[in-house]
């Protein structure tokens, strides 16, 4: 439907010279290999229970969901805030999608929320799991770091600053444990729930749960 | 994958006047929800075939185009992309990635039932096209393409069957 659609096919039109803002086909390579073989977006894969805010902050909870096929990472994080009384909840959903970039070696991530905020990041290969992305292009117009690190095959955390100087107090963390029970039993965001079961990559069950999760009381 | 960013903006939204928070206008994509098999690419040259998926969850239209390895091709390529309604701005705003790394942001003007046209605002590459989408019927669409903004010729079209 977008210009990008036919973006798609024009691509794969054979041989491929440009579309407008196309390059070759040739060019749509392999993302780097992760120590073990395969793409190592494939960490993500799955479905995660998430906490953060500001510090301070009372937590928000969110359950994030990954797929990955062909070399595009797709992620939708949902969070609802915690119900106003005689209001509906109004879901908060963030898109994103990452990929990449063989020819100028960095990953690539374009983020989209339900608000219309949305941001162009860059990170080059990640070292020691940590992953550092620095916004390229935003909305708002205003330029920071993230950084995420994978502290073992079920959790990875994450912060936040609010420019791009390194310097800078980070204004968010977040910590996300991958879920591994469909329907959990536990409360989403005390860091020790979820252990035990299958994994479920449903983003549909995952609204489900994360919206019967946010009438669960907030402990303060 | 960057998570702290992601509820970071979950909190901005809590501060953004709740006037400007409607995003109704996403119902006007509804029409491209469902599974599309599309035929095109560059004009004059021999066309290739992609399978689109769309859904829409909380306002967000989810646009997921595979291309199988086809021609010259020698893997498949994949593009995906975003799109909301900008009550502020009155537009729709659409951010999509290939898996080549390519990226781009465009914008589009509520246009009703008929279709949209999209410009873009920034890519990956820096140069800056165009496309018209119709919707010829409730089953048949066509994208045409432009290799700039104010291009009046074409450089490719895309026909796709629901």
């Amino acid at each position: 439907m977008s210009f990008k659609n036919i973006f798609g096919l024009c691509l794969l039109a054979a041989t491929l010279v440009a579309c407008a803002g196309a390059k070759s086909a040739a060019t749509v390579a392999a993302t780097p290999t992760a120590p073990g073989g395969g793409d190592p977006l494939q960490y993500f894969v799955g479905a995660w229970r998430c906490f953060g805010g500001p510090p301070g902050a009372q937590p928000n909870k969110a359950i994030a969901t990954y797929t990955l096929k062909n070399g595009v990472l797709r992620e939708q994080l949902v969070v609802l805030p915690f119900p106003v009384p005689g209001a509906p909840p109004e879901p908060y959903e963030l898109s994103v999608l990452t990929s990449y970039d063989s020819k100028n070696h960095q990953y690539v991530n374009v983020e989209l929320d339900n608000h219309a905020n949305w941001s162009v990041t860059y990170s080059k290969v990640r070292r020691m799991g940590i992953q550092t992305w620095t916004d390229h292009l935003t909305s708002s117009g205003k330029h920071g770091i993230g950084e995420t690190s994978r502290v073992s095959d079920d959790v990875f955390v994450s912060v936040a600053l609010p420019t791009t100087n390194r310097k800078s107090q980070p204004d968010f963390r977040s910590q996300c444990r991958r879920w591994k029970k469909a329907g959990g039993t536990g409360t989403l965001g005390n860091g020790t729930v979820g252990d035990e079961g299958t994994r479920t990559p449903d983003p549909l069950l995952a609204k489900q749960v994360l919206y019967q999760l946010s009438y669960i009381p907030r402990v303060h | 994958l960057r998570t702290a960013l992601v509820l970071m903006g979950l909190f901005s939204v809590y501060v953004v006047p709740a006037a400007t928070q409607s995003a109704s206008g996403i119902s006007e994509m509804r029409y491209y929800v469902g599974t599309w098999s599309c035929r095109g690419g560059m004009l004059a040259r021999k066309p290739s075939t992609a399978t689109a998926t769309y859904t829409i969850d909380d306002n967000i239209l989810h646009q997921w185009v595979d291309v199988p390895a086809q021609g010259t091709m020698k893997q498949p390529y994949v593009l995906a992309s975003s799109t909301t309604f900008d009550a502020k701005t009155d537009r729709f705003v659409e951010l999509g990635i290939g898996n080549d790394g390519q990226w781009w942001v465009a914008y589009a003007k509520p246009s009703g039932a008929n279709g949209e046209v999209w410009m873009d605002h920034a890519t990956a590459s820096g140069r800056l096209g165009r496309s018209q989408t119709i919707r010829i019927n409730q089953n048949t669409f066509t994208t045409t393409g432009y290799p700039t903004a104010t291009s009046t010729s074409p450089s490719f079209r895309v026909t796709c069957h629901r």
